[in-house]
């Protein structure tokens, strides 16, 4: 290759990187976290799961529904979701929208989403499931940085631009790729720096290109979809979607009242039809009404990423659907892979740990590719002191931003009472602000690394005060909780314990430069002291 | 850099687009597996094709030999479609 070809691709390598940086960084992290998301809802929640103890393992699905339906005006245009109990969650979860008489005080629209969690046996209301959702705002920080389908267009930009720099980097590493694949040298910040970005970068190399692709594919499908709907189907976006699997019968409704009884006869069915499975959710299409259906969506549990569905017509208990193969679609059940490799909830939690390391060392590759661009810039003479200055503060700022705004909305999390009104826009602003504010006055520090020192030992010690906030749980609740339950709690408080010892490791590295300088420093002054 | 950036995410589309829709149009197989092979190739070729923006010197070199690819591969779109 030639070195002209050479340069401008590490050039571009470097400028994309350092442009994507700040996004990628806070979808990794956040990410990595969401990987035990399941976990931090338990953790989140385990004073009320303690609270409701003991929890029955049986189910009425009639008696709660029918409770349900005499308190709220269930809309039947929207899907009415059902999520059942499980060892970790005691609730049944229920999501639908409720008609209202008057038009909505803040959203304006004639109905609210309502998504609650019910005893189920009574169908007595337990808690609005919309107050502890601090897991799943992680995860749409992930996802769409909790800013909706902007968010999620924006992030899967940044994505195909990160597929661009693995592919410029795999481009300009080939040569060395084999000859350097172990070489890490002690010697100057810049060498180890590189090595460390190359050599976590090509192990990682796969799993990079698996959560790129992925990650493209969930954020930005929609072009390919409208591209093909347009020359392929001469614009009919239902014909793609016909193509693309996504055809199970839906029946007109048909304007007459029933009550939605029968569903306990119909669980046992539908799990006798289809066998060893996971059953992830349920859904009632057209609830209330004659053409009702039940949905029982769920994950086989003998083959890798297969998902299977069975439809009932509630009227006459009349199957109207089902798959055993993955909507009997290739396109579909590629979806369903690219998910499960996404997701990494094929192999137990061995896998979602290598994951997490892997997320926080392509953090960390973010990081080195950061430090390499301040530290080459520094050297040239025409870059401009400000311009370098900027950078540098902001890579600090909103870095370790992310990591303090993430910490603050866990401890948040944990000392909010669940019950508290607006307890997650509380939290969402926590995060926000904190994330803005760091990333501010970073800019206005000059002492960066007495700076970064700082608040990375008080992230660290925020993450570890998280962790002591939760052990009131395991004296109060110790004996009666699920070992799921417990296990879960364990799992979150070592995820938080660990990333709390990498900020405080981190930030000893900062002491020690920050002490070199001033060290120089004071060297400089007694040479110029004796000099005079 | 902005230009190649530009330059790239704009053909890199465009031949992902059109090289997805040649083997729709092309391959023998059915038309789910069709669509979930356009879907594999399509952000690779996207993002390779932005790579390959990028090693040249300048946008405008680099667009003629996107054109090159382009045009044949858009030509070849017109013709299995008509």
């Amino acid at each position: 290759m030639k070195n002209q070809t050479l340069k401008s691709l590490t050039n571009a390598h470097a400028w994309i990187g350092l442009i994507i940086s700040f996004v990628l960084f806070i979808v990794f992290i956040a990410g990595s976290i969401s990987l035990f998301r399941e976990n931090i809802e338990t953790w989140e929640k385990v004073s009320l799961i303690g609270e409701h103890s003991p929890h029955v393992s049986q189910v009425s699905y009639d008696t709660v529904l029918a409770k349900l339906d005499e308190k709220y005006d269930i809309d039947t245009h929207h899907i009415f979701y059902l999520y059942q109990p499980t060892e970790r969650n005691p609730f049944l979860q229920v999501y639908f929208a409720a008609e209202l008489d008057e038009p909505h005080p803040e959203t304006g629209e004639d109905h609210q989403d309502m998504y609650l969690l019910l005893n189920p046996v009574s169908g007595d209301i337990i808690a609005d499931a919309n107050n502890f959702q601090f897991a799943n705002f992680v995860y749409h920080l992930h996802y769409d940085l909790g800013i909706g389908r902007i968010g999620l267009y924006f992030v899967g930009i940044i994505t195909l631009f990160f597929f661009v720099a693995l592919i410029s980097g795999v481009v300009i590493h080939w040569r060395k790729l084999f000859k350097n694949f172990y070489q890490y040298r002690l010697g100057a910040n810049k060498d180890k720096w590189l090595d460390a970005h190359n050599l976590i970068g090509t192990m990682g190399l796969p799993f990079h290109i698996m959560y790129a692709f992925t990650g493209l594919v969930f954020n930005l499908v929609i072009i390919y979809q409208i591209s093909y709907a347009v020359l392929l189907f001469q614009g009919d976006q239902g014909k793609v979607l016909q193509a693309a699997g996504f055809n199970e019968p839906h029946i007109e409704e048909v304007d007459i009242r029933m009550p939605m009884q029968g569903i306990d006869t119909l669980y046992t069915k539908a799990m006798n039809e289809l066998g060893n499975v996971t059953l992830r959710r349920m859904m009632i299409e057209h609830f209330g009404d004659e053409s009702a259906v039940l949905v029982f969506m769920a994950k086989s549990n003998d083959e890798f990423s297969n998902d299977v569905e069975v439809r009932y017509a509630i009227k006459d208990h009349k199957q109207v659907y089902i798959t055993k193969d993955n909507y009997d679609n290739n396109l579909r059940g590629g979806l369903a892979t690219i998910a499960s490799l996404h997701f990494g909830d094929f192999a137990g939690y061995g896998m979602r740990i290598a994951f997490f390391i892997l997320g926080l060392a392509t953090a960390y590759i973010i990081i080195t590719g950061n430090l390499m661009w301040i530290s080459k810039r520094a050297k040239q003479k025409k870059q401009s002191k400000r311009n370098l200055a900027f950078v540098t503060r902001l890579t600090s700022g909103a870095f370790i931003g992310c990591m303090l705004a993430i910490a603050l909305g866990a401890v948040a999390a944990k000392l909010i009472p669940l019950d508290t009104l607006g307890r997650m826009t509380t939290i969402h602003s926590i995060v926000y602000v904190s994330f803005f504010v760091c990333t501010l006055i970073s800019l206005f520090i000059k002492q960066q690394d007495v700076f970064c020192n700082y608040l990375l030992k008080f992230s660290g010690l925020v993450y570890a005060f998280a962790v002591l906030l939760n052990l009131p749980n395991y004296l109060n609740y110790g004996d009666i909780l699920s070992t799921y339950v417990i296990s879960d709690l364990i799992i979150v408080d070592i995820m938080f314990f660990t990333i709390a010892a990498l900020c405080w490791y981190s930030a000893q590295k900062f002491e020690k430069r920050a002490e070199q300088l001033q060290q120089e420093l004071n060297a400089m002054d007694s040479e110029v002291a004796l000099n005079s | 850099m902005w230009p190649k950036t530009i330059l790239g995410f704009i053909f890199g589309l465009l031949i992902s687009v059109s090289i997805a829709l040649n083997t729709n149009l092309i391959l023998p197989f059915a038309e789910d597996t069709r669509l979930l092979i356009g879907l594999i190739l399509g952000f690779p070729i996207w993002a390779s094709t932005m790579v390959w923006t990028y090693a040249f010197e300048t946008a405008l070199k680099a667009s003629k030999y996107l054109l090159l690819v382009l045009l044949p591969s858009a030509l070849l779109n017109v013709f299995l479609m008509v």
